[in-house]
């Protein structure tokens, strides 16, 4: 029923042409078509935020949209956060603040607290708290989560000055 | 945890997707906005369209703009847009705090206001402020457009008077006056989680005395609603604790509560009244 | 005796696998992929409790890209799940089998297993399985 389709995806600036079903989601397509496997598939429903990718710059849920929808987008995931061997703030951050134990939600929380950084780099610490609650973390506890992000959120601050 | 097989169309126009729409909603054909309530349910096959209307490239759906005595929402404007407010006034604000309740961030990059109307979520916020408001929807199909007020809009847990092969436009939110107060409170177990109770309450103050009061109950029936005896006990009363209070009671009198596995009636019977309450004085503080 | 070192002991030690981490290269179980690999779906059943009267899997098996539907008369040669503690011949006759054979125990015991070329083809056939009970 569903007649495949030829589309370019735009992953971390590089071009990927595929050939996918209408149904098959933004969050497969980037891992098994496109070989980006850092964007994780936990909940498929919308709930956990593994899936966090940034569309245009704005956190959205992989799983949650199609593939033949982000043509024409730009799409960054977490493998185009370093800059060759110079981690991001934030992939730093989460390094020296233990921000991660196995990780799997980890690529999710930077593209999220990248993606709003970005946007609003004045947020308040009450909003940056209410935008790291949408993602879940089973190892954690979030302590050192928050921690590292407002260590980045810091140090991308005064980068600026 | 995948979708079920479905056609895709990607209409450039209104008129396209109105012209698909006619063509496949006999054969349950669906509308693709922001796609985090259908998405799920696609996820879950407990929905399984056999066509999407992705209606996300349609630039005039991306319309948001005041005319005349109304902030107009085209179907494509994400909940995102209303962070800041979008218009000086109550109703800016109102909506920019409304806002920070629905779901998470991001869902909100990408979830429509026209699209929590359609799905008519019992606890979607977008639908109290709608009734409570009184908003206009705009629902077109390839035969003509017609406007459907609030008030016969819901018709029920994830019901409303849309036909098939109508495609929600837009919705029009009448600009409440100046000085209004307005004030809105939620309740549920998690911040994120679906409303168990919300109400939200706007009103005037004249001569001293609540003119014009509007108090709507959401997440407690299976439509949001306005609960006339709340207003009824704020007209004419001076605002503050006693009025307040009367209106709770009233409210919480009215409601007909909903009732699940995980939540009873009484429960939220009881909340109507402590969210009506708050709502108000919110709108007073 | 010489005083242990305190080399490490005590410290706060970075840890080797955050650098990968942190950059997407973690390799997870999802991660496995290896050409011409086939997905499983497993079919449970609805029922808490009931007698498997049969189970028609003939739609499932016909579904471009399915390679095989499985039930229990197709693994009749793979034994029952033992107890953690290892073989107690007193408990055999207590033991889960992979796949229900006469009788389905709990909601969720798995009834069937569908391996197909992809995850979606997988669980489009797993819709067309039906379990009478």
């Amino acid at each position: 029923m569903s007649e495949k389709r030829e589309i370019t995806l735009t992953i971390n600036g590089r071009s990927y042409a595929v050939r996918v079903d209408p149904r098959r989601t933004l969050v497969d397509t980037i891992r098994d078509e496109c070989g980006q496997t850092g964007t994780h598939i936990g909940c498929e429903h919308g709930v956990c935020g593994a899936c966090t990718v940034l569309l245009d710059g704005e956190p959205v849920r992989s799983c949650l949209m199609f593939a033949v929808q982000a043509e024409g987008r730009q799409i960054r995931t977490v493998e185009g956060l370093a800059q060759g061997d110079k981690l991001h703030p934030l992939q730093q951050a989460f390094i020296d603040h233990h921000g991660l134990q196995c990780g799997f939600c980890t690529p999710g929380f930077l593209m999220l607290a990248a993606g709003v950084l970005e946007r609003e780099p004045d947020i308040s610490d009450e909003d940056l708290l209410d935008v790291l609650s949408s993602n879940l973390c089973r190892c954690t506890g979030y302590e050192n989560i928050v921690k590292s992000v407002r260590a980045a959120a810091a140090k991308m601050t005064a980068a600026r000055r | 945890m995948k979708p079920a097989p479905f056609r895709y169309h990607a209409p450039k126009t209104i008129e396209e997707a109105l012209q698909t729409l006619a063509a496949v909603a006999g054969e349950d054909g669906r509308v693709l906005a922001g796609g985090q309530s259908l998405v799920p349910i696609m996820a879950f096959r407990l929905a399984r369209p056999t066509h999407l209307v992705d209606i996300n490239g349609i630039e005039a759906l991306h319309h948001l703009a005041v005319e005349g005595d109304k902030l107009v929402i085209g179907a494509c404007v994400r909940h995102a847009a209303f962070h800041k407010p979008v218009l000086g006034g109550p109703l800016g604000l109102l909506l920019s705090k409304v806002v920070r309740h629905i779901a998470h961030y991001p869902i909100r990059t990408r979830g429509t206001f026209c699209g929590s109307i359609a799905h008519a979520d019992p606890a979607s916020e977008w639908c109290l402020v709608a009734a409570a408001l009184g908003a206009e929807m705009v629902a077109k199909r390839a035969g003509g457009t017609r406007t459907i007020a609030a008030d016969d809009f819901f018709r029920g847990i994830m019901t409303t008077a849309l036909e098939e092969d109508e495609l929600l436009t837009e919705v029009r939110l009448p600009i409440p006056a100046p000085d209004t107060r307005c004030g809105f409170y939620e309740f549920n177990r998690r911040a994120g989680d679906f409303a168990l109770a919300m109400a939200l309450a706007t009103y005037r103050v004249e001569n001293g005395a609540i003119s014009e009061p509007r108090v709507a109950v959401g997440g407690v029936e299976p439509l949001p609603r306005r609960i006339a005896q709340a207003e009824q006990a704020l007209a004419g009363q001076a605002p503050g604790k006693e009025a307040f209070a009367a209106a709770a009671d009233a409210a919480m009198a009215a409601v007909d509560p909903l009732e699940d596995a995980i939540t009873s009636a009484d429960y939220r019977r009881d909340l109507t009244r402590t969210v009506v309450r708050r709502a108000l004085e919110q709108a007073a503080a | 005796m010489t005083a242990p070192s305190n080399k490490w002991i005590g410290q706060s030690v970075g840890r080797l696998e955050d650098p990968p981490l942190v950059r997407g290269h973690g390799r997870y179980a999802g991660d496995i992929s290896f050409p011409h690999q086939l997905h499983m779906r497993v079919v449970r059943s609805n029922h808490a409790h009931g007698r498997i009267v049969a189970i028609d899997t003939a739609a499932a098996r016909a579904l471009p890209g399915v390679v095989a539907v499985w039930t229990a008369s197709d693994i009749a040669d793979v034994p029952a799940i033992d107890f953690r503690e290892g073989k107690i011949p007193a408990l055999d006759p207590y033991r889960q089998p992979v796949l229900a054979a006469d009788k389905v125990r709990y909601v969720g015991e798995p009834v069937a297993a569908v391996f197909a070329s992809d995850p979606y083809v997988a669980e489009d056939a797993s819709d067309l399985v039906t379990i009478e009970v």
